[in-house]
């Protein structure tokens, strides 16, 4: 059976859902934090994430805000995410509280964000998804599409966010993630 | 898909049969260690003496698993995929280009890097792409070396014991880090001698806490539901766990194995012999169940003195006889990010054959 498609894009200076721009308005704390205004607003938990955490979970809320899940489907929802760097962004924002001697301070809040697959965790916890989730660190987006795609069809399961999420710094990221289904 | 061969590197010993002898015989690692790192605290861990890198060590598994295996690896029709979660100094995808151009491999390298579970989601990755059909073989490496960020932010989380670790027991205080490199390579074709063969596999989020595991082992549990399908419970002769000696995560795992009706299984927890070896634990731990069961032989787990958890586990600290041919086992694991996976190895006799 054939899956039902939707997609959404983020960068620094654009968001789209399915090739259509997204309105939103705009600020000096960036988009992401202006589509949280819009989008998820009282959802704390989103201050505490990194800026790769955040990207996926506001394009995730959007996707599903447009397209909600049937309970079954939330149930079983899996996420599969990569990029090419993995957490590089927050990996250097950690060092900086290691990195001198005499300002040794190492941050757990920090810490627990230097694993790429964090992302998959903190749209899990905020849908209440319970499939699998797995990262991958691939040269590009199409490896983990096809790698994903046959995944799905294989494990034939009937939900699934497909995302390629990358943050190399705050001036830097791209999301493009899918939200495929069955009927 | 069969596992043809595998390969362990640690700090106890190079090949997987010198690692086998080695906790046969009680030993480990597992040392302190002071000032080792720049601003640490002393901790306790299973380190390399001679500091060598992400890459080395990968190549040298490798290299030591294709030559048993007798395959070529600069075939189209062989994937690499590499487990780890630090990579080469916080560097994932070049290392593991590095690695498969020195293997002359002609496609992209497969990097996994799911937290703990990484060694297990790595296997299951490979599983998968072999069944697509592109590759006939996958070699799956994990592998992970410490450095002051990993144990500083282990340190900051409380999360380490100073001293060797003890899973499951009631005076346990945290975990230990370790390092290795460990290697399993999987054919489509069976070897047509005695093997493990891949049969079920799971993976599942706790939708819970992104480094707190859940309090009813929700994610576990549906994973072990799910590669219990089709099986009886009295044909798995072990559960190869996660047991890291954090309070938290063997209570979880002690209430997922009792949801899941498994709590008569025999326990085989392998940290505290090699640590947390992080993006090598999957693998690791994967290759060390098999080789036990085949010689007949359920691991002790060493320091274990009480049970520590709410709900009580097979386990003991002696080393046991198996008594029988091996049929199934299950390795189980689960990290931060919420995730778990589990997966179902099948001892294929040469009565299949």
């Amino acid at each position: 059976m054939n899956y039902n498609e939707v997609n959404i894009r983020i960068t620094p200076s654009s968001a789209q859902m399915n090739g259509e721009d997204i309105a939103w308005s705009p600020s000096d704390r960036g988009i992401l934090f202006d589509l949280f205004q819009k989008y998820a607003k009282g959802y704390a938990k989103f201050y505490k994430m990194d800026t790769l955490s955040q990207l996926g979970f506001i394009a995730t809320e959007i996707l599903l805000q447009h397209y909600p899940l049937t309970p079954q489907q939330h149930d079983e929802c899996a996420i599969v995410f990569g990029n090419s760097c993995a957490s590089i962004k927050n990996d250097r924002d950690y060092l900086q509280t290691i990195i001198d001697p005499n300002s040794y301070y190492p941050s757990p809040s920090l810490f627990v964000y230097t694993l790429p697959n964090i992302v998959t965790g903190e749209i899990a916890i905020r849908h209440k998804l319970y499939g699998e989730t797995c990262f991958y660190v691939l040269e590009n987006k199409e490896q983990l599409f096809e790698l994903a795609d046959h995944q799905l069809r294989l494990m034939h399961i009937n939900a699934a966010l497909i995302g390629w999420v990358e943050c190399e710094n705050e001036n830097n990221f791209y999301a493009n993630i899918k939200l495929l289904w069955k009927n | 898909m069969y596992c043809i061969a595998h390969h362990i590197l640690s700090p106890l010993a190079n090949g997987s049969k010198a690692n086998l002898q080695a906790i046969l015989l009680g030993e480990s690692a597992l040392s302190s260690y002071h000032q080792h790192f720049p601003s640490v605290e002393p901790f306790c861990a299973s380190l390399f003496e001679s500091a060598p890198t992400f890459k080395q060590l990968c190549i040298q598994s490798a290299s030591q698993a294709i030559q048993e295996a007798n395959i070529d690896a600069s075939s189209s029709a062989v994937v690499f995929v590499i487990s780890t979660t630090k990579g080469d100094n916080l560097q994932l995808l070049s290392p593991a280009q590095q690695i498969v151009r020195h293997f002359g491999n002609p496609n992209s390298p497969i990097v996994v890097s799911n937290a703990c579970v990484s060694g297990v989601s790595a296997q299951i990755a490979a599983w998968r792409l072999l069944r697509s059909g592109k590759y006939t073989t996958a070699i799956v490496i994990g592998c992970d070396v410490q450095s002051q960020f990993i144990v500083s932010g282990f340190q900051s989380f409380k999360a380490l014991s100073d001293s060797p670790c003890r899973p499951f027991d009631a005076e346990r205080t945290g975990l230990n880090l370790g390092e290795a490199v460990a290697t399993m390579i999987y054919s489509i074709e069976c070897p047509k001698k005695a093997c493990w063969q891949l049969t079920a596999a799971s993976m599942h989020n706790d939708a819970n806490h992104i480094s707190g595991p859940s309090r009813t082992g929700e994610g576990s549990y549906r994973c072990l539901v799910d590669v219990m399908q089709h099986c009886d419970t009295a044909d798995i002769h072990a559960l190869s766990v996660h047991g890291t000696a954090t309070p938290y995560n063997d209570e979880m795992e002690a209430i997922a194995i009792h949801r899941a009706h498994m709590h008569e299984v025999p326990i085989l927890a392998f940290k505290g012999y090699y640590g947390h070896t992080m993006g090598a634990a999957g693998v690791l731990e994967t290759i060390l169940t098999m080789f036990a069961l085949e010689n007949g032989t359920l691991i002790g787990n060493p320091r274990y003195e009480a049970c520590g958890t709410s709900y009580a586990l097979n386990i003991t600290k002696e080393h046991r006889s198996l008594g029988k041919l091996p049929m199934h086992f299950i390795k189980m694991m689960s990290g931060f990010g919420g995730c778990n996976a589990a997966i179902r190895l099948s001892y294929c006799g040469c009565d299949e054959l």
